[in-house]
C-alpha cells in the first residue's frame, strides 16, 4: 500500500459521514454515489443513470465526488450537483420539467411585451421602430464612424436570425446591442429621451477587433451582428417582484439599458484567452444569460464577477435555458456576495475564512495579521470563485466544492448545523431557519427572485474553506515572502498561489471536519457561558485535546500534503 | 525618472488611488505606468488591485502605490476602505461615454468623503485616442476640474498618450505639498517619516497655493 492509499484509508476513517458505496444500494435509505478521491467516470455515471431510471431515489440521496467529474459528463453531473433536478427525480419528469422551463422564457418574454406595448407612450410596436429609428439617427451623428452597420442591422433579422442567443424563445423584437471597442452602447447617450424606442431597439455589438481597425485606421468599420443581447426578457408574473410590476418608467428603462451597457462591457473581456469566445455568438450568448438573469432578479441584478461565474456554463451547455438555470442556482447559493447594498456575502466569507486560519494554522493567522493584511485581497478569488485562475482547474474546483457541500447541505448533519455559529458575528438563525432548504423536493426551483441568502451562506461554505486551504498550501511562501500587505496582495493579484485543486478540497473538507470539531466545543462553552457571543480572541482556543492536538501539530497531523502524495493529474 | 528601481529604495511613498466607472481604462491605465503595458481583454477588476513604481522628484525617489478599484458601485464599500490614507487620486473617465463623465461627480464625492481633505485629485479623461468617438469635449471636463479645483488631463493607456505625465504630475504635486510643508516645519521629510508610511500631503492652503492648471493632450 503506497502512502496515497495510506492516507486515503486515514481519511476515510476520519471523515466518517462521507461513506464509500461505490454501488448504489437501494435497500438503504442513505443512497450515495460517493468516492472520496476518484474522478467519477462516465461508466459509473451510467449505471448510477439506469438505476436512477428505474428507482424513485429516496430523499437524502447523495452525490460526492471529491476527486471531480469527468469532462464528458460534466455538464450533466452538474445538473444535478448544483441542485436543478434533485436525484430522486425520474428522467421523465426532468425532461418534462425542461420544456416547462424552455416554454416559461418564452412566455415570460411574451408578456413582458405586452407590457412594455401597453405602457408605451406610443402604444404600437410600429410607432417605437420609429423612436428606434430616430435613436440611431441620433448615434449616426454623433458616431459617424459607426453607422455602416444601420442598413444592415435593420434589413437581416431574417437571416441572422440563426445566430441569435436566446433562451429556446422565439424572437419577437429581440433587443441586442451594437458597441464599438470600449464595449459601449451606442445608443447610450440617448437612452434617457428614447426609452420606448430603446426597449423595442435592436442594439448590435460590433466585434471588439472592429473598433480597433477603427480606431487606428479610421476605415471601414468591420460589423459583427451575431453578437446580440435578447433584451428585456419577462419576469414571470407569479414571482414578479414588485419593483418591476408597476409602469414601465424612464427610470426603469435607463437602469435597464444601463445594467445592460455594463454587462456588455464586461462580457467581452471574460475569460478572452479562451478560443470558445472568439466566436461572438458566444459572447451573445453569454450576455443574453446574464441580461435574463438579471431581469428576473432585479434585486440583485449584474454585478461584475457574474460574467466570469456564467462562462463556465455557457461553454459547457450547449443550451441557454440549461446554462441559465444552472448558473441561477449557482447565484442562489453565492447572491449575498453580489447584494446591491455591498458584497456583504464576501465580508462575511472573509471572516469565517480568518477564523478558520485562526484555528488551523496560528503561526501564518500572526504573520497575517501583523502585516495587516487580513483584509480584502482576496475578494476576487472568493467572489468569482477562483475562476480565472485556469479555467479548467476552476471547474474541477467548483464541482468538487458543490460535491462537498452537497454531501453537507442535503445531508443535514450536525456538522452542517454547527458550521452556521461558524460565519462569526452574524446573527444567529432562528430556529424556524435551520431547516435546511431542500433541493427542492425534486423540482427546479423557479423562484428566481426569491432570496435564498439562508441557503447560500449554508451552501457557500467550501468556499472560505478552500480558501484557507490555498492559504495554508502557500503558507511557506507566504510566511517567507509577505513582508507586507502589498505583497500578499501582490501574491493574490498576480495568481502566484500554487492551487492543487484535488489536494485543496480534500484538505478543505479535512479542514471542515476539524472546524467542525472545534466548532462543536466553541458551542459547548457558548452554552455553557449563557450564549456568550463567541469571542475571536477567547473562543478560538481548544477545549479539547483533539484541538490542541490540531493546533499544535497541524500541519504535521492534519495536513496532507505533509506526506507525499500521488500526483492527481 | 528612477522607474523601476529596487522597491526597498526610495524616500517617498505615496499612495494613489484610480477610481471612475468600469471600464473607462483604470486597470490599464495602471499597467502602462508601471508595467508599461496594455491588455485589450484585462478583466474587470473585483476588489482592488495594486502595484508600484518609483519615479524622481528632484534628488528624492518617490514610490508610488497604486491601488486599482473595482468600477462597479456596489463595490464601493469595498474599494472606499481603500481610499484611507491617500494622498492622491485618479479620477477616471472616458472621453467617448458620457455617462461616465457624468459619474465623476459622484465619484469625487465618494473620495471627498473617505480621504483627507488635502488629496491631490487629477481629472483622468482617458481613450483619447478614440477621437471619432469623443463624447465629451475637452474644454466640458477642463471647466469641470477647474470648478472642482482638481488637476485634468486627456490619456490614452492604448498609445501610451500622457500616461506618464498623468501619474507624475499627481506624484511630483503630492511631492511638492509635502516638500514644502516639511520645509515650512523645519524637518527633513526623509528623516521625519519613517519609510514605508503613508505621507499627508498637509494643509489645504498648501496644495492650492501649489496647484495650477494640468497640461492636456487637446
Amino acid at each position: 500500500m503506497d502512502l496515497w492509499e495510506s492516507w486515503c484509508g486515514k481519511f476515510a476513517k476520519v471523515a466518517s459521514l462521507v461513506r464509500d458505496l461505490s454501488q448504489p444500494c437501494l435497500s438503504q435509505p442513505g443512497i450515495q454515489l460517493l468516492s472520496i478521491g476518484k474522478m467519477l467516470k462516465p461508466e459509473k455515471w451510467r449505471a448510477f443513470s439506469i438505476v436512477m431510471e428505474r428507482f424513485w431515489f429516496p430523499e437524502g440521496a447523495q452525490i460526492n465526488y471529491l476527486g471531480g467529474i469527468d469532462p464528458s459528463i460534466r455538464a450533466e453531473v452538474w445538473e444535478f450537483l448544483l441542485g436543478c433536478y434533485a436525484l430522486s427525480s425520474t428522467s421523465e419528469y426532468r425532461s418534462q420539467l425542461r420544456k416547462l422551463e424552455g416554454s416559461k422564457v418564452m412566455d415570460m418574454r411574451k408578456s413582458y411585451k405586452k407590457e412594455v406595448v401597453k405602457e408605451s407612450t406610443d402604444g404600437s410596436t410600429e410607432a417605437s421602430v420609429n423612436d428606434n429609428e430616430k435613436t440611431e439617427n441620433q448615434n449616426d451623428s454623433s458616431n459617424n464612424d459607426t453607422d455602416t452597420s444601420h442598413g444592415h442591422r435593420r434589413g437581416s433579422s431574417n437571416e441572422e436570425a440563426s445566430v441569435r442567443s436566446e433562451l429556446r424563445s422565439e424572437d419577437e423584437g429581440m433587443h441586442s446591442f451594437r458597441i464599438d471597442k470600449n464595449a459601449d452602447l451606442v445608443i447610450e447617450s440617448s437612452y434617457n429621451n428614447n426609452r420606448s424606442a430603446s426597449i423595442h431597439s435592436e442594439i448590435e455589438v460590433v466585434h471588439p477587433d472592429s473598433v480597433e481597425q477603427l480606431s487606428h485606421s479610421g476605415s471601414t468599420v468591420e460589423i459583427v451582428d451575431g453578437l446580440r443581447i435578447s433584451d428585456v426578457p419577462e419576469v414571470p408574473s407569479a414571482k414578479e417582484n414588485p419593483s418591476r410590476g408597476g409602469t414601465v418608467t424612464e427610470d426603469r428603462m435607463s437602469e435597464w439599458l444601463w445594467t445592460l451597457h455594463r454587462i456588455v462591457v464586461d462580457v467581452v473581456r471574460t475569460d478572452t484567452h479562451l478560443e470558445f469566445y472568439e466566436d461572438p455568438r458566444n459572447l451573445g450568448r453569454m450576455s443574453d444569460i446574464l441580461a435574463v438573469y438579471a431581469w428576473v432578479d432585479p434585486a440583485t441584478g449584474y454585478c461584475q464577477g457574474m460574467s466570469d461565474l456564467v462562462s463556465p456554463f455557457v461553454v459547457l451547455f450547449e443550451d441557454n435555458a440549461d446554462a441559465f438555470w444552472c448558473f441561477e442556482m449557482l447565484i442562489r447559493r453565492t447572491r449575498a456576495n453580489f447584494q446591491m447594498e455591498g458584497p456583504t456575502g464576501v465580508m462575511d466569507q472573509l471572516q469565517t475564512l480568518w477564523h478558520i486560519l485562526q484555528l488551523t494554522d496560528k503561526e501564518m493567522f500572526s504573520h497575517i495579521s501583523r502585516i495587516g493584511a487580513e483584509s480584502l485581497h482576496c475578494v476576487r478569488m472568493l467572489l468569482v470563485l477562483f475562476e480565472g485562475v485556469i479555467f479548467d482547474e476552476a471547474l474541477r474546483m467548483w464541482e468538487m466544492m458543490w460535491a462537498a457541500d452537497f454531501n453537507a447541505s442535503v445531508a443535514e448533519t450536525l456538522e452542517n448545523d454547527c458550521l452556521e455559529p461558524l460565519v462569526i458575528q452574524l446573527p444567529r438563525q432562528s430556529e424556524a431557519e435551520i431547516g435546511d432548504p431542500k433541493i427542492d423536493d425534486g423540482q427546479r426551483n423557479s423562484t428566481t427572485s426569491e432570496p435564498t441568502s439562508r441557503s447560500s451562506d449554508r451552501m457557500s461554505k467550501s468556499g472560505p474553506l478552500s480558501k484557507s486551504t490555498i492559504l495554508i498550501m502557500n503558507r511557506h511562501k507566504i510566511m517567507k515572502e509577505a513582508r507586507s500587505i502589498d505583497d500578499m496582495i501582490k501574491i493574490f493579484n498576480d495568481k502566484l498561489l500554487a492551487i492543487r485543486v484535488r489536494r485543496c478540497i480534500r484538505t478543505a473538507m479535512k479542514l471542515r471536519k476539524n472546524t467542525y470539531t472545534s466548532c462543536f466545543y466553541q458551542n459547548q462553552v457558548i452554552k455553557i457561558k449563557n450564549h456568550t457571543v463567541p469571542d475571536t480572541e477567547s473562543n478560538h482556543e481548544p477545549d479539547s485535546e483533539e484541538i490542541q492536538s490540531h493546533d499544535e501539530n497541524f500541519s504535521q497531523k492534519f495536513m496532507p500534503w505533509s506526506c507525499p502524495l500521488k500526483n492527481d493529474y | 525618472m528612477g522607474a523601476y528601481r529596487a522597491e526597498d529604495d526610495y524616500d517617498y511613498l505615496f499612495k494613489v488611488v484610480l477610481t471612475g466607472d468600469s471600464g473607462v481604462g483604470k486597470s490599464n491605465l495602471l499597467s502602462r505606468f508601471t508595467r508599461n503595458d496594455f491588455s485589450n481583454d484585462s478583466r474587470a477588476t473585483i476588489g482592488v488591485e495594486f502595484a508600484t513604481r518609483s519615479i524622481q522628484c528632484d534628488d528624492k525617489i518617490v514610490k508610488a502605490q497604486i491601488w486599482d478599484t473595482a468600477g462597479q458601485e456596489r463595490y464601493r464599500a469595498i474599494t472606499s476602505a481603500y481610499y484611507r490614507g491617500a494622498v492622491g487620486a485618479l479620477l477616471v473617465y472616458d472621453v467617448t461615454r458620457h455617462v461616465t463623465f457624468e459619474n465623476v461627480e459622484r465619484w469625487l464625492k465618494e473620495l471627498r468623503d473617505h480621504t483627507d481633505a488635502n488629496i491631490v485629485i487629477m481629472l483622468v479623461g482617458n481613450k483619447a485616442d478614440l477621437r471619432h468617438l469623443r463624447a465629451i469635449s475637452t474644454e466640458d471636463a477642463k471647466g469641470f476640474a477647474e470648478r472642482e479645483n482638481t488637476f485634468f488631463m486627456e490619456t490614452s493607456a492604448l498609445e501610451a498618450l500622457n500616461v506618464e505625465n498623468a501619474f507624475t504630475e499627481v506624484l511630483t504635486e503630492i511631492y511638492r505639498v509635502v516638500s514644502k510643508k516639511a520645509l515650512e516645519a523645519g524637518d527633513d521629510p526623509t528623516t521625519a517619516l519613517p519609510k514605508g508610511q503613508t505621507i499627508n500631503v498637509g494643509g489645504r492652503d498648501d496644495i492650492s497655493a501649489v496647484k495650477k492648471p494640468g497640461c492636456c493632450s487637446a
